[in-house]
């Protein structure tokens, strides 16, 4: 009788994180309805300040989510979309899933950028560091990361304009002092604990220690890193793009919440919760291989 | 005087650009490369309504008359002559022999009626139909012959040649596409990002030696909101030319080489300051009884120091405005008005005569209330945050309190236009339309723009009835010395009575490469590209 | 501490103090516009020179760094505050409450809470003083700038869950409050320390770029953001380095943080 229990665990346990991740999602599309909704300057044109067009020439489509309800708009907003279609954009009056499929290749391009080159340089620095416990290789992403936690993304996308870079260099920019101030500080307090003094102390090599040990000991944090990781480049993506005018989402998140763009801010919404949540449970799933659970 | 100054200055640019024309050949196969602020909402001309989109609209079709935009007159275009009738009811268009649309196709009187028949039926919501819709009835267009189109309009409209500078003539087969007249096609749009126009070889248009026009091969805009990223690739060679700059950046190009810095003098903008007039809008009745006097309104208007606004804001590159309409627009501009003269004293006379005194270094009413008010803006704007700041030093001199409240747009715009929840407002104007006819929903008491208190059911004060008088009087008459004195009129009584509290007219700034010759800059829109099919690419050692 | 923290904490105390007397040292008031010697060049008069406006540029850039210094790390207190009750809720209890917690987190995370910004801002009354508006994005960053602290919590007490000392302690019958409360929160306190003091620049960065946005604190009060704000223009910047000084101080005084905090962080 315990042997299809025991089939059935993993089973279960997807399905609650399916379940939640849903749950998460609504509740993301329904915050983002509420907030756009109720966010004063919902609904009003632009236009009305445009003395050529006359009250009966502008046009004014906008659902009142005011009138009918935050909950019945998204509803209605989640049929539609189930049926493929995520609406159109005030803004820019053209279908919200062709411009977020236009401006996808820029956004992931970007980011891989931007968390690749984050990511490799801390662990080149880390590694260079360890192995040859090489004290300029720290010094260097010590110094690299004091400066860049002390410039505000904002000024790093100045920088990018004005040095012809690509806004992915910036979200580099962002995430290697966050990844780097981290990870060297677990591989400092690594070195003094008893067991990896041991190993050392057993002529064990450097890349072992490492790998075996101070990374093995610190993986849940590493992976919970991780999935920040895509939180923090994906927030940096809004300013760099924005200032560097790269047409990604990040831009058009930007110019959805200026133009307070229901359909679009709902559906780009969905779609960073959705990255976001992935992005974490694959981090927890990682995670949960390498440690046992709290009891 | 200044007038006359002005336009010597415009005489001597022109001639120093025509120079440049004659002297120098074109690049071949040139390309102009230049940016759009924004990404155009439509490329269907008749649904246009944002500057991007009707600046590819301008280029990409032809149109039966065009507003020349140095003498500001309108001019044949796809017609090759036009008649209106005595009454002003009848506007008979001949069209050019030998037009071809950009696919080939040859032009007929049924394209322009098939246009104006989509332009005008209410299915299509076009921007363009508001202007030739006089609700006295509908708009007849027809054919007249094989080389003539009828319009006959129900009731008069003054001004009406210069509607017409909007409406594109489009294939009756294919009303929604970009096939047009104009000098370029669109050869390619990559959306948010990238759109490129090509020479459209059917275009009409010949130079004083026969050559076919454009010169240009093509012109490619990318699309670009960021002003610094524009500016700055300008500096690098990566763009040919920004229409638009800011006095700021103006200043730092003038002394950079590699770019030609263009001053086409005072612009059709104006900056203005205004209260909050409206009856039923929130907040306590003294206020509103402050907003509604006149001699609140002057005191405040004598208190702004025009000049320092000029001078610190736009580096000088502004002038203290008068009214609705720069110097600039010669055709409208009362220069009988001029802009109140900076005088505290003036303002302090003012204000004791309507009862308010000093009490402890702040000035009150006569029941003693505080004069204190909130100033909204919209945020992000450096300029007018910076006016709202010296606003703010010029009225404490007087006692004054003033708070500044930047808001994102849209949160301004429900103030504005739907709660009334505000005191006084500090926005700019754009004037695209040159005509008093464009601003009728401005001056008129019922008009949605009449921001100070906007859709009266009849005229709340009879200063208010007259300019509702006027405007109708103006729009209705046939001659334009009739229609002149009516809006010399209205632009008299908006200054004395202060509804709109004009603070400077800034100058249409634009920048270039020196490789760029032809250029006519005009304060109208498309400063810099309106005659497109004449501008040249000189070869990099060619540069004048 | 090493003879450069001391440097670093030195430096700290001195732009502190300095900005939190910026009434009595500062040349001018903020607003003052001397009209008459707009964009100055660094002088006798006008140290750092002037702005746009006529306003003398040291004394915005001492008000300034007061309304930073100040709001920041209260905002960093009331996140890290947030962060560490949910963190150690979720760690200790588990189960739905933990599930509840990080799935709060994520949903924080991506909403956009720009509206909420946004929202805020256009509703409050239109004559409330600048300095309360400022105090109210302060409060809503920190109110809603904990979810990314919330998992680096959980991750730090599940991890000391795990060691020796728990164990043993669990072992010599201690209670899971005296456990939580005693035990796993003085092990996480230099995860708690490091997380207070990485929030501190974090939320004087997130005022800069809300004020480089357009979004931050608004004229003519002066702040590190809309301060920098300024430098979009890089040509400007070549023509008048002195623009630069906002830019300087903040990475003076977030890098002498970093110094004085580097040894608390790398502890475990």
């Amino acid at each position: 009788m315990a042997r299809p229990e025991n089939r059935n665990r993993p089973l279960r346990a997807a399905l609650s994180v399916f379940t939640r991740t849903v749950l998460t999602l609504l509740a993301a599309g329904l915050a983002a309805t509420l907030l756009v909704g109720y966010a004063p300057g919902f609904g009003v044109d632009e236009k009305v300040l445009d003395p050529r067009f006359s009250a009966s020439s502008a046009r004014l489509t906008r659902q009142s989510v005011r009138e009918r309800g935050a909950v019945a708009v998204f509803v209605e907003y989640l049929q539609h979309a189930a049926q493929g279609d995520l609406g159109t954009s005030e803004t820019f009056s053209a279908p919200v899933a062709g411009l977020i499929r236009e401006r996808a290749r820029v956004t992931i391009r970007n980011l891989a950028l931007g968390m690749a080159a984050g990511w490799l340089l801390t662990v080149l620095l880390c590694a260079a560091s360890a192995w040859a416990r090489a004290v300029p290789a720290r010094l260097l992403g010590s110094a690299a990361t004091a400066v860049l936690l002390c410039v505000p993304a904002g000024l790093i996308a100045f920088g990018a304009v004005a040095m012809h870079l690509p806004a992915g260099i910036g979200i580099a920019s962002v995430v290697f002092p966050r990844v780097f101030r981290y990870v060297d500080g677990m591989l400092r307090s690594a070195e003094s604990k008893t067991h990896i003094l041991a190993a050392r102390a057993r002529g064990l090599g450097e890349t072992r220690i490492l790998f075996n040990y101070a990374l093995r000991d610190h993986a849940p944090q590493l992976f919970a890193l991780a999935g920040m990781t895509a939180n923090i480049a994906l927030g940096a993506a809004v300013p760099m793009e924005v200032l560097c005018d790269e047409p990604g989402v990040g831009q058009l998140a930007w110019r959805a919440a200026l133009g307070r763009d229901l359909d679009l801010v709902v559906a780009i919404t969905l779609v960073l919760a959705t990255a976001t949540l992935l992005a974490n449970r694959l981090a927890g799933l990682a995670a949960a291989r390498f440690t046992e659970r709290y009891a | 005087m200044k007038l006359t100054g002005s336009c010597l200055a415009l005489v001597v640019l022109f001639s120093s650009f025509a120079a440049d024309e004659s002297q120098l050949q074109p690049a071949a196969n040139s390309q102009l490369r230049a940016v759009l602020r924004s990404d155009p909402k439509t490329l269907d001309p008749l649904l246009v309504e944002e500057e991007s989109g009707d600046l590819i609209r301008y280029l990409t079709h032809g149109f039966l008359l065009r507003v020349n935009r140095r003498t500001q007159q309108p001019e044949p275009d796809a017609a090759a002559s036009w008649k209106i009738s005595p009454d002003g009811k009848r506007l008979l268009f001949r069209l050019r022999p030998g037009l071809r649309f950009s696919d080939g196709a040859p032009v007929t009187p049924a394209d322009v009626v098939a246009t104006f028949r989509r332009m005008m039926d209410p299915a299509t919501k076009s921007p363009l139909a508001g202007a030739f819709d006089s609700g006295q009835g509908n708009l007849i267009v027809r054919a007249e012959g094989s080389t003539a189109v009828v319009l006959e309009l129900p009731a008069p409209v003054a001004g009406v040649e210069r509607l017409f500078d909007q409406v594109p003539v489009m294939p009756a087969g294919q009303l929604t596409g970009s096939v047009g007249l104009g000098a370029f096609v669109v050869a390619s749009r990559q959306a948010g990002s990238q759109i490129t126009l090509a020479r459209n070889p059917y275009y009409w248009k010949r130079d004083p030696s026969g050559a076919p026009l454009p010169y240009l091969a093509s012109i490619r805009f990318d699309i670009h909101s960021n002003r610094d990223v524009e500016s700055l690739r300008l500096r690098r060679g990566e763009i040919h030319l920004v229409s638009s700059v800011d006095s700021e950046t103006f200043d730092q190009l003038k002394s950079n080489q590699q770019v030609r810095t263009i001053d086409i003098g005072p612009s059709y903008d104006s900056e203005m300051l205004w209260f909050n007039q409206v009856s039923k809008a929130p907040g306590p009745e003294y206020k509103k009884q402050w907003f509604r006097s006149r001699a609140f309104r002057k005191a405040i208007s004598h208190a702004i120091n025009r000049a320092d606004i000029a001078r610190l804001v736009y580096r000088g590159l502004a002038e203290p405005a008068s009214g609705p309409y720069p110097a600039a627009n010669k055709l409208w501009f009362n220069s009988k008005v001029q802009p109140d003269a900076y005088s505290p004293e003036s303002a302090a006379r003012l204000l004791a005569s309507d009862g308010f005194s000093r009490k402890d270094g702040s000035l009150v009413d006569r029941a003693g209330n505080r004069v204190e008010f909130s100033v909204v803006t919209n945020s992000g704007n450096k300029s007018r945050a910076r006016i709202a700041s010296l606003i703010q030093q010029d009225l404490a001199a007087l006692g004054i309190r003033v708070s500044i409240v930047p808001l994102d747009f849209p949160s301004l715009i429900e103030r504005i236009t739907r709660t009334s929840a505000y005191e006084a407002c500090l926005l700019g104007l754009v004037n695209v339309d040159p005509d008093p006819n464009g601003q009728m929903n401005v001056w008129l008491s019922s008009g949605a723009n009449h921001q100070w208190n906007p859709r009266q059911a009849s005229p709340e004060t009879p200063w208010e009835a007259e300019l509702d008088r006027l405007m109708r009087a103006q729009s209705s008459a046939a001659s334009y010395k009739r229609r002149k004195a009516a809006f010399d009129r209205v632009q008299e009584i908006v200054s004395e009575q202060a509804p709109f509290i004009y603070l400077v007219s800034k100058h249409a700034l634009a920048a270039a490469s020196p490789r760029l010759a032809g250029l006519e800059p005009s304060p109208l829109t498309p400063a810099l590209l309106w005659n497109a099919d004449r501008l040249r690419l000189l070869p990099e050692q060619a540069r004048p | 501490m090493s003879g450069l923290q001391v440097f670093a904490f030195a430096v700290l105390v001195l732009v502190v103090t300095v900005s939190l007397g910026a009434a009595l040292w500062a040349p001018a008031p903020y607003e003052k516009q001397f009209r008459e010697a707009p964009n100055a060049p660094p002088s006798a008069r006008f140290p750092l020179g002037t702005d746009e406006l006529g306003r003398d540029r040291l004394s915005r850039l001492l008000f300034g760094s007061r309304l930073s210094l100040l709001l920041a790390p209260a905002a960093a207190l009331l996140s890290t505050g947030i962060a560490v009750c949910l963190g150690l809720a979720a760690a200790h209890f588990g189960g739905w409450i933990e599930r509840a917690v990080l799935e709060a987190s994520d949903l924080f995370s991506s909403v956009p809470w720009l509206f909420l910004l946004l929202a805020v801002r256009a509703m409050l009354p239109l004559n409330v003083p600048p300095i309360t508006s400022v105090g109210i994005t302060f409060a809503l960053l920190g109110l809603l700038g904990w979810a990314s602290g919330v998992r680096v919590v959980r991750a730090a007490v599940v991890n000391a869950a795990g060691s020796d000392f728990v164990l043993q302690a669990r072992a010599c019958g201690c209670a899971p409050r005296r456990i939580l409360f005693v035990h796993l929160a003085a092990a996480i306190l230099p995860v708690l320390t490091a997380q207070y003091w990485l929030a501190v620049p974090q939320f004087l960065l997130a005022e800069a770029n809300l004020g480089i946005l357009g979004l931050g604190v608004t004229e003519p009060l002066p702040s590190w953001g809309n301060m920098l704000a300024d430098l979009q223009n890089v040509p400007a910047i070549l023509e008048a380095p002195w623009r630069l000084a906002p830019a300087l101080l903040l990475l003076l005084v977030l890098g002498c943080f970093q110094l004085v905090l580097s040894k608390k962080e790398v502890q475990p």
